[in-house]
């Protein structure tokens, strides 16, 4: 029976969704092996607000964390105070929320899926007959998706914004209750709090469904929606409030990696209307080469590097903490199956490849934006469509097949993804934090220990700024009274060229910012020491000796320590 | 007899309409053809073959756009679209061995399509003559030199399919094009999408030919040791005409249907579109010439 308990597909179901939170949870703390200065920040601010109430700046129940200068969107730092309440503060702690809601995100998929092909063919029962093979796939490729699992697994935002969202999608199709577009008004007010791209993600979703529920002539019982729409804007008053007092709030790190923060396109401009030269009236020459001209095309250049296979296959995330060694994002069988899902949408199913066309615009727009392109963690939303069009490409190709050829080819199937899933397993548990302990800060803990034993030989210990942000290791792995911490600490509130703050110190922890030890050395106290990574210039001479030095796991130097005499 | 007249001004029209075509691609790729590029070989009679050959490729394609799809309309504005791409014209203007090729593959096509299997046969041997003449003398001959790494291939390959290449900045070669620019112009990027929708609904298996050697063409650059230096990729010319044809041809069938307001969208693209190609001539005419002639000396052989 469809409904029975026991239906083939829920049971397949359940083992999916079971899979995917062991592929979440298990080994939480190890993999990532270390936890990144992002993870430990929100980590520290969550401690700090359920100890006091306050964050690291003192600041009563932000809905901001100011961080590093990015201040970063509040939901999964406050999702973070009631498990570090639990189990203390580490690597868990701080993780599970993520994870938790990335396996909620498999549970979506699989609903919304349903959701979306009910919506758009209410009356194609051809299509309505392959619904749940399709949305039992779409959410077994989101278990499995490196991109996926590498999100959940660490506290970087992208995982509850992207839930939240699917939340606000599900409730809105399946809304043959009334009262659920109300939901739907509340997981996508969420999802606005859980990271900064959802700020355009989300209500161009919202003006998406609701063009698409006119132009489907659904009845729009407009005094619900209305409704929905003010608990909405009621959900965000808080951030509305936030941001005229602080307009940082919103804006956030947004404007110094903007693309028009960037001064590339200036300067080619700038470059091409001085080739003119003379022989062109300058009037013309600004006409020909103009910033408006060359933004579009540098930001559509940027939009379409999120669907290069290079990005998406071969080599993932330009930026480290995103990256999976010798692979991309997706699996290169993946490819075969989007590429024959696309043909197969468009020829057959143009409704649903529109609205997915729809998403996947919508999904790249915030990172179009931004100059640190092609960006994974700015582009999560993709694999909804994604998922959704591989599971149609597959469950065509299966379709088409019968008796042995059927046999054959899904096994061919399930073999290819267990090799791409092995394959990334190993590249994620041995060659990650093995070889790339230092993309997720590998070092900081033991150095921190280290300088904890030897603290109370010196004066004054000394980690140099280029150290990434090193005071937030200091006060996570030593548990720094977050009251001392709000009242003793010194920081440098001018933004570097990224848009970064400054802590100068703390305790007998100093950082000095832009460290050279050439034109700085001579300015350290003498009876200290200074840690140093040991990919900058070492500090050299006679009055300094190295006492010790801390490894990663290939053996090769992380930080170097020095005693500083007299 | 009425019917009769209406036939004979539909053929003059079309015929009136090839002229044109052929017209205005000779008034590009002629004029100065001495001067500009700067030229890189002695004699200007190679670079006068390459560019009737050019005109030869135009009207090649119009004729097999015509006989597959009997629409004559898409055989021209398929010509149109070749006579005014970027690459297209930058290759015209100088001696050009893809150029070579380009015609030969587009015979090859033609004979294809010819009902005569020798004709058929006939026609697939005057590729492999070409391929002979033209591709192995380069890298084609040099196998040793080529790496089988997946990865590099795969790299390869998506950069073949990538909007980069195609629209904002085509690096297959030196002093065959411009860097600045794509293959084509970065404001036909909307026709484009729409036209490859509007392909894959209508594409059948009587394709599959053209799509093969399509595959074939983008596997073998992509095998090429200086890659992206290397211009077998100008073979992949035809089957992105066809695609903004397709796509242009149905935004034609739909402009009586449409509202004001779409109108008026329209007229702005197609504003941009003569914007874009303003600026597209003045890089090839100014900034161009500039940066090849700061450069050591080259060959227009370059394959």
């Amino acid at each position: 029976m469809k409904n029975a308990i026991f239906d083939k597909y829920r049971v397949i179901f359940g083992l999916v969704l079971l899979f995917g939170l062991l592929l979440r949870i298990v080994w939480l703390e190890k993999y990532p092996s270390s936890l990144y200065s992002d993870e430990l920040s929100q980590g520290y601010n969550a401690y700090s607000i359920l100890n006091t109430g306050k964050d690291e700046y003192g600041q009563f129940l932000p809905l901001s964390f100011r961080s590093f200068g990015d201040w970063k969107p509040p939901l999964q730092t406050y999702l973070i105070v009631p498990f570090i309440h639990l189990f203390g503060l580490n690597a868990i702690s701080i993780r599970l929320p993520g994870a938790f809601f990335g396996t909620l995100s498999i549970y979506l998929i699989y609903t919304i899926t349903n959701a979306l092909i009910e919506y758009i063919y209410r009356s194609n029962t051809k299509i309505l007959l392959h619904k749940r093979k399709i949305s039992l796939l779409a959410s077994f490729f989101l278990a499995i998706s490196p991109w996926h699992i590498l999100m959940s697994r660490s506290a970087m935002l992208v995982s509850i914004a992207m839930c939240c969202w699917m939340g606000g999608i599900y409730f809105y199709l399946s809304n043959k209750k009334p009262y659920r577009i109300y939901f739907s008004a509340i997981f996508f007010a969420l999802s606005i709090y859980a990271y900064y791209g959802m700020r355009v993600v989300t209500p161009l979703t919202v003006i998406l469904l609701l063009l698409w529920s006119f132009r489907s002539k659904q009845k729009l019982q407009i005094a619900i929606f209305a409704k929905a729409f003010v608990v909405g804007i009621v959900c965000l008053l808080p951030l509305v409030w936030a941001f005229i007092a602080q307009p940082d709030v919103v804006l956030g790190r947004a404007k110094t990696v903007s693309v028009f923060y960037d001064k590339g396109v200036s300067l080619k401009v700038w470059d091409l209307v001085a080739q003119d030269g003379v022989n062109m009236p300058i009037i013309l020459a600004r006409f020909l080469h103009n910033k408006p001209y060359h933004y579009a095309i540098d930001i559509t250049r940027r939009f379409f590097q999120h669907l290069d296979g290079s990005f998406l296959i071969l080599m993932g995330d330009t930026q480290l903490p995103f990256q999976i060694p010798n692979m991309g994002i997706l699996y290169i069988i993946d490819l075969i199956f989007l590429m024959l899902g696309t043909i197969v949408l468009i020829k057959y199913t143009p409704q649903l490849s529109v609205f997915l066309g729809a998403i996947i615009f919508i999904a790249i727009i915030p990172s179009a934006l931004t100059f640190v392109t092609p960006a994974a963690n700015r582009t999560l939303q993709l694999l909804l469509p994604f998922s959704i069009v591989g599971a149609v490409g597959l469950v065509y190709i299966i379709g088409r097949l019968k008796g042995v050829k059927k046999f054959v080819a899904i096994f061919i199937c399930a073999m290819g993804y267990g090799i791409c899933h092995w394959y990334f397993l190993y590249n994620y548990t041995i060659i990650l934090p093995k070889y790339h302990a230092d993309w997720w800060h590998g070092g900081y803990k033991e150095l921190v220990e280290n300088l904890h034993q030897l603290e109370d030989k010196y004066e004054t210990i000394y980690i140099s700024g280029k150290a990434s942000v090193p005071y937030i290791f200091i006060l996570n792995y030593l548990q720094l009274d977050p009251v001392f911490v709000q009242n003793n600490i010194e920081r440098d509130l001018n933004d570097d060229e990224y848009g970064f703050e400054h802590v100068d110190k703390i305790g007998k922890f100093e950082f000095p910012r832009y460290f050279r030890w050439e034109t700085d050395g001579e300015k350290l106290q003498p009876n200290s020491l200074l840690a140093v990574l040991a990919s900058e210039p070492q500090p050299s001479g006679d009055t300094v000796r190295e006492v010790n030095k801390i490894m990663y796991p290939d053996g090769k130097d992380a930080f170097k320590i020095y005693e500083i005499t007299n | 007899m009425y019917d009769a007249v209406v036939i004979s001004m539909n053929k003059s029209a079309k015929n009136i309409g090839l002229a044109g075509v052929l017209s205005i691609a000779t008034l590009i790729r002629f004029p100065l053809l001495n001067t500009f590029p700067p030229i890189g070989i002695p004699g200007i009679l190679p670079r006068i073959i390459t560019a009737l050959l050019s005109i030869v490729s135009i009207f090649l394609l119009i004729k097999i756009i015509n006989i597959d799809s009997k629409n004559e309309r898409l055989g021209l504005v398929t010509g149109s679209v070749m006579a005014l791409m970027p690459w297209h014209i930058e290759q015209s203007r100088i001696y050009s061995s893809p150029m070579i090729m380009l015609v030969s593959l587009l015979l090859t096509y033609l004979g294809i399509l010819h009902k005569s299997i020798l004709v058929k046969i006939c026609a697939i041997g005057l590729c492999g003559i070409s391929v002979y003449l033209f591709f192995m003398p380069t890298w084609g001959g040099s196998w040793n030199e080529v790496s089988f790494d997946i990865r590099e291939i795969l790299k390869n390959i998506f950069h073949l399919f990538s909007v980069q290449f195609w629209f904002i900045q085509n690096d297959s070669s030196w002093i065959g094009g411009i860097r600045e620019r794509g293959v084509m112009l970065f404001s036909m990027l909307p026709v484009f999408i729409f036209g490859l929708v509007i392909s894959i609904r209508t594409i059948q298996l009587k394709h599959l030919y053209f799509i093969l050697s399509m595959i074939g063409v983008i596997l073998v650059s992509a095998l090429n040791p200086f890659f992206p230096e290397g211009q077998l990729m100008f073979l992949l010319v035809p089957m992105a005409a066809v695609i903004f044809a397709i796509g242009i041809d149905k935004i034609f069938s739909f402009l009586t249907k449409i509202n004001i307001l779409t109108k008026v969208i329209i007229i702005l693209y197609l504003l941009f579109v003569t914007y874009d190609y303003l600026v597209y001539y003045h890089f090839y005419t100014h900034h161009y010439t500039q940066r090849i002639q700061n450069s050591v000396p080259y060959e227009e052989r370059n394959f």
